[in-house]
């Protein structure tokens, strides 16, 4: 999954980047509101982590601008200032949950999990899809009794795979959502992740749940139609 | 007596009471003179009908008395008494007198008077004398000249002085009543006229600290109390403008607190999130030292100012070389300034004595020396002047372009935690508290910082002393 993290104080900038990559996401970041804008304009964020205070464009200003050009991607705002009135003033904007800082880590990164949930309409923290089980909030996937370790690029790919079971996601979906900009671009490195996905999901199992759709995508679905 | 009720009631009762005691001496004394002069008027014409019996018969005097007509100097209880005197002798009494006779004091026979007196009974009563001329009998006045002649008349007083004495317990009476009366009305018209004064100190008090903008309603107060209420209201509505600048002042603090405190967690937090090699802890220590600086630094700020402001920031005033001064504070800007390719135009000559306190000074160009090396586009210009202002002050000028602040924002300048970009871009370095820091320790400096704008060039300037003995 891809966020976006607009922030203006480079120390908490740099430590949210780290952890949310470290938990697999695909992160870009910038400090200021103008570049914020135009990278959630440029690519398809799950999240966009957004201060309120930022120099050039304030936060508030980006968040009306990404409503007004009906961007997919939901907004969680952060900010040092928590009265009632700023809340709500966040949310009738066009936020879709509010963070005070300070937070607590683990906190920030529930409400992402959640904030992607919701954008993908799944409304339990886990999908199944014939005898895999994915924990959105553990991370965790399992097939059958099988627990199946999986990298964190792997995981948020096959996560991406399963928000979207049974619809044929073509490789620049899974470009933008799982990669950031700094990933080198390799025309076949979404077909290598798959490839090692399948890998580690199929072992010892004639049941294949990720099929390739000449020319389109993968879609993760149960059943055997179309798959190569 | 501090209570405006009681003054209010003293000051009326008291003068009531005079007013009254007055009025009833007056009615008193003029009643008392009333009815002396009806008394003495009886007292006249009874002499006037004694006197009416006395004739003279050549060099004789006739007295031609019926006891009969005059009942009342009858010897009986309460009767009157007269005495008839010819030529200095007493010549005939009333038959009441019998042998005794009228004293009369101070009085003389030959002039008309009255007097109060002791009766022969020993009752009090008033004596009148009535000098006369008595009736001739022949024409002939030359022969014979008339006789100087008096009538003495004299009745007891007792009746008089009971009326008087009726009277003057009336008047008094009637004055206590007054007094009483009003006194009692003056209670309830004074409560009645306190009344707004309590609902408005009830207003007061119901008055809460939040709220104090609200003031007091000055509409159905008395005229009087309108002045009042309306200051008072000044002074809530600055009042509240003060509290208000406090908690926002408060807010800002939380706030310019919060986002470091977000980054420390943050980063220790990712820190700890799983085991990591010795170098990037040491490495997540160092950004979060970093951090910590800039905390610091705000809270340091903050409590120099708090102290300055609260006037608990002691001064050391001495004689220091102004431009030793300067170039010390310039020092640990010039590794940045290099960075960005400044061009730092100094105008000073070797030294210039002044007096001041050298660490809140060096405060002070330290913090103008950081905005102008900050807020300056690369490769800008800064000026620093130092210009004699007469004999007696030195001035200090630094200017440099890239601050985009306009004319009407200089005077928020020196508000705390304003910045022209709202962003904490660089929290903790600029937190919006130099400035006002700046300011606040000129002042204590006996001095003033000044700020102009022009072309975009922001210019900040300030002036201190040089000590009497600079010339010697």
């Amino acid at each position: 999954m891809r966020v976006l993290v607009v922030e203006d104080f480079s120390p908490l900038r740099e430590a949210v980047v780290q952890g949310l990559e470290e938990s697999g996401y695909a992160v870009d970041s910038t400090g200021n509101g103008e570049d914020g804008l135009r990278y959630a304009r440029a690519s398809e964020y799950d999240v966009v982590i957004l201060d309120l205070m930022l120099p050039k464009l304030d936060g508030l200003s980006v968040l009306k601008a990404l409503r007004a050009a009906q961007s997919p991607s939901h907004v969680l705002v952060l900010t040092a200032r928590d009265t009632p009135a700023d809340r709500v003033k966040g949310l009738d904007l066009g936020a879709d949950d509010y963070l005070v800082k300070p937070f607590e880590f683990s906190e920030l990164l529930a409400r992402v999990r959640a904030l992607i949930r919701r954008k993908y309409d799944a409304r339990g923290t886990t999908i199944r899809v014939a005898d895999l089980h994915l924990d959105l909030s553990l991370r965790q996937v399992r097939r059958g009794d099988r627990l199946i370790e999986l990298s964190a690029r792997e995981y948020s790919l096959l996560e991406y795979l399963a928000l979207n079971a049974n619809r044929v996601v073509t490789r620049t979906e899974i470009w933008q959502h799982v990669y950031d900009f700094n990933a080198t671009i390799e025309s076949n490195v979404v077909d290598v992740y798959v490839g090692l996905l399948r890998k580690k999901l199929d072992r010892s199992n004639a049941h294949r749940l990720i099929h390739t759709r000449r020319g389109q995508g993968y879609v993760l679905r149960d059943g055997e139609e179309g798959t190569e | 007596v501090k209570s405006l009720r009681a003054r209010l009631l003293l000051g009326t009762t008291l003068t009531m009471i005079l007013v009254l005691g007055l009025l009833g001496l007056a009615v008193d004394a003029a009643a008392h003179r009333t009815l002396e002069r009806q008394f003495d008027n009886t007292l006249l014409s009874a002499a006037h009908a004694i006197a009416s019996a006395v004739e003279q018969h050549g060099s004789e005097i006739h007295f031609e008395f019926d006891p009969r007509d005059f009942p009342e100097f009858d010897a009986r209880p309460h009767a009157s008494y007269f005495e008839l005197w010819v030529d200095g002798k007493r010549t005939a009494v009333s038959p009441s007198l019998n042998v005794r006779s009228l004293s009369h004091g101070m009085l003389t026979i030959g002039k008309a008077g009255f007097q109060n007196i002791l009766l022969p009974d020993n009752k009090n009563g008033r004596l009148a004398v009535f000098p006369f001329q008595p009736r001739l009998e022949d024409e002939d006045e030359t022969k014979y000249p008339p006789k100087l002649t008096a009538i003495m008349v004299a009745k007891e007083t007792e009746g008089l002085d009971e009326t008087l004495k009726t009277l003057r317990w009336m008047v008094g009476g009637l004055c206590a009543v007054a007094i009483v009366v009003c006194e009692a009305a003056l209670v309830i018209v004074v409560n009645r006229a306190m009344r707004p004064v309590n609902a408005a100190a009830r207003k007061i008090e119901s008055l809460h600290e939040t709220r104090l903008a609200s003031g007091i309603e000055v509409d159905g107060l008395p005229q009087e109390l309108q002045p009042i209420v309306e200051k008072l209201n000044g002074l809530l509505l600055r009042l509240d403008q003060a509290f208000g600048r406090e908690r926002a002042f408060t807010a800002d603090v939380a706030h310019e607190l919060r986002t470091p405190i977000a980054a420390l967690r943050t980063t220790l937090e990712v820190c700890r999130s799983k085991p990591r090699d010795p170098a990037i802890y040491a490495a997540t220590i160092d950004r979060s030292l970093k951090v910590i600086d800039s905390m610091q630094a705000v809270v340091e700020n903050l409590l120099l100012l708090a102290r300055a402001e609260s006037g608990q920031l002691p001064m050391t005033m001495a004689h220091v070389d102004f431009v030793d001064l300067v170039r010390e504070a310039w020092l640990p800007f010039e590794s940045r300034a290099r960075e960005k390719n400044l061009v730092f135009n100094w105008n000073f000559p070797e030294h210039f004595i002044v007096s001041c306190d050298a660490g809140k000074i060096r405060i002070v160009l330290t913090n103008l020396f950081d905005n102008a090396v900050s807020y300056t586009n690369a490769e800008g210009e800064i000026i620093v002047r130092l210009v004699e202002r007469g004999d007696t002050a030195v001035e200090f000028e630094i200017a440099n372009p890239g601050s985009q602040i306009t004319v009407d924002e200089i005077p928020r300048l020196f508000e705390r935690f304003w910045r022209k970009d709202q962003a904490r871009s660089q929290t903790g370095l600029h937190a919006g508290l130099g400035l006002s820091l700046c300011q606040r320790l000129l002042l204590l400096s006996n001095s003033a910082i000044t700020a102009k704008v022009q072309n975009n060039w922001l210019s900040m300037s300030f002036v201190l002393p040089r000590p009497n003995s600079h010339k010697t």
